[in-house]
């Protein structure tokens, strides 16, 4: 059994987690609020040690009005952030956030339109009918499968007749596509489990080598 | 025998002798001896052939590690048998990570991957650390990294590294490495592979691998881990290569996650099955 108090904690605070699965209790509440409390805390401080002290506050106080003058537009923006709380200057935060807004869809939109838009579509409509039969059907599958999906979501005409059955078999697509997500998450938690059981009975109890 | 009252009495089954079932067959697997190899996948091949592929350039790679205390039990393995791989390979590699958490886990990987491989920080690896505004910062690292990271995890300034002489930008690198648990594999073929055109080689836990299979599928992606069980995967490749020495955690946890799926099937065909009888059942008491 491990004689670091660090991994008694843990293994403490594992096990009072579990013990929700019991019934919901006072002790799970506490952890939960501990593992909240903490994050946080931890959140705060890397953002201002790593971020608002190196980056923005000491090169200001390094070198006021000189090399980094350019960060001041940055202090300025963050002041008209904060005038969302102030009744009478409110609409000044507006403008922080079209500024935001402008630089966020500048850069995302043309590397999503080429990033998931143009190749994905590219990628899907690739049916090369010269290799192997599995991965000619495979294509097709991928093509006639992405068509029937995307028409399910055509609400402009109503499901009736070809678009209808396209529907259908795009419902289908979907509930495979959600059920395949949902293999995945359970392999997904069962692995946290593992995880779990693995620092218990190794870390803690000492009982796996 | 009528099967119907049995099947009707487990249909009410109390939820907690379901999870004393699963807690019983994840926990069997670790005391008795249960070894089981995972045989790999197109994707984990697809991976494991692109990171030899970086390897062999002799550039540089860049790690980006995005994952914290809560999907561990996943990732861990993961990154651990990417870094014996490059390490044991003596490439020189730039960590950088962009969710706050990850930060204090990469430091410790990092400090037992320098004992074990005897490594020289600043030489043979470079930790950026924290990296905020993601978009922004992977957009930018496209031209010049030293412009967005200033200095690295230990407060020493980027121009006073050796290795980030020879990288001044993600042209530098053979192929940028994303173990994550987040969407930042989609963000870096948006910010990155799109404008800048590189290799993405990607690490990622179960639950977001069907969003970025589309990807691995049109080439933006060169190589998926996807889970657990693709970490065990890869996990056997390196054994059998002798790059490890043993398996890891991910491949312990192959008996576990087989017996849990086996258990989870046997509860579903349990339920599905009543609740099927008994809807039979409910019908023909009811006709007249």
């Amino acid at each position: 059994m491990s004689g670091d108090p660090y991994v008694w904690i843990a293994a403490m605070l594992t096990i009072g987690v579990f013990s929700f699965l019991v019934e919901d209790n006072p002790v799970f509440c506490a952890i939960e609020h501990l593992l909240v409390g903490l994050s946080t805390g931890y959140m705060f401080c890397v953002y201002w040690y790593r971020v608002f002290v190196p980056e923005l506050v000491r090169p200001l106080w390094e070198s006021g009005a000189g090399a980094e003058a350019h960060l001041w537009v940055v202090v300025a923006i963050c002041v008209l952030w904060t005038c969302k709380y102030i009744e009478r200057v409110k609409d000044l935060a507006k403008i922080a956030l079209a500024f935001w807004l402008a630089v966020d869809l500048g850069l995302a939109i043309p590397t999503e339109m080429d990033a998931g838009v143009i190749a994905q579509v590219l990628g899907t409509i690739d049916v090369s009918f010269d290799g192997a039969i599995v991965n000619v059907v495979g294509e097709m599958v991928l093509l006639v499968g992405t068509v029937a999906a995307l028409t399910y979501f055509v609400f402009s005409k109503p499901h009736r007749g070809v678009v209808g059955a396209t529907a259908k078999l795009g419902t289908w697509v979907l509930m495979i596509g959600f059920g395949a997500s949902f293999g995945y998450t359970i392999l997904s938690r069962i692995y946290l489990l593992i995880g779990r059981v693995l620092f218990l009975l190794r870390d803690w109890l000492g009982v796996v080598g | 025998m009528d099967a119907r009252p049995l099947l009707a009495k487990l249909s009410r089954l109390d939820r907690r002798a379901v999870f004393a079932a699963i807690a019983v067959v994840v926990v069997l697997p670790f005391l008795s001896p249960f070894d089981l190899r995972a045989t790999p996948s197109e994707a984990t091949l697809a991976f494991d052939a692109a990171l030899e592929k970086a390897i062999a350039s002799g550039r540089p790679l860049l790690i980006d590690v995005d994952f914290g205390p809560q999907t561990v039990a996943e990732m861990e393995p993961m990154l651990l048998a990417v870094l014996d791989r490059v390490f044991a390979a003596e490439c020189k590699v730039v960590f950088v990570t962009f969710i706050p958490e990850a930060s204090s886990p990469l430091r410790r990987y990092l400090e037992r991957a320098e004992a074990k491989h005897g490594l020289v920080y600043g030489e043979d690896y470079v930790f950026l650390g924290y990296g905020s505004a993601y978009a922004y910062t992977m957009y930018g690292m496209g031209t010049n990294i030293g412009a967005y990271f200033h200095s690295d995890d230990r407060g020493t300034k980027i121009a006073e590294l050796p290795l980030m002489r020879r990288v001044k930008s993600l042209k530098d690198v053979a192929a940028v490495v994303n173990i994550a648990s987040n969407s930042f594999p989609r963000f870096w073929v948006q910010y990155g592979v799109a404008p800048f055109g590189f290799d993405l080689i990607v690490g990622a836990t179960a639950v977001n691998a069907t969003d970025y299979y589309p990807y691995l599928q049109t080439g933006q992606i060169k190589g998926l881990l996807a889970g657990g069980r693709a970490a065990a995967e890869y996990e056997g490749i390196l054994v059998d290569r002798g790059v490890m020495a043993g398996p890891g955690d991910a491949t312990r946890g192959l008996g576990s996650q087989s017996l849990a799926l086996a258990v989870i099937l046997a509860f579903i065909a349990i339920g599905n099955a009543a609740y099927f009888l008994g809807r039979r059942g409910a019908a023909r008491k009811a006709r007249p």
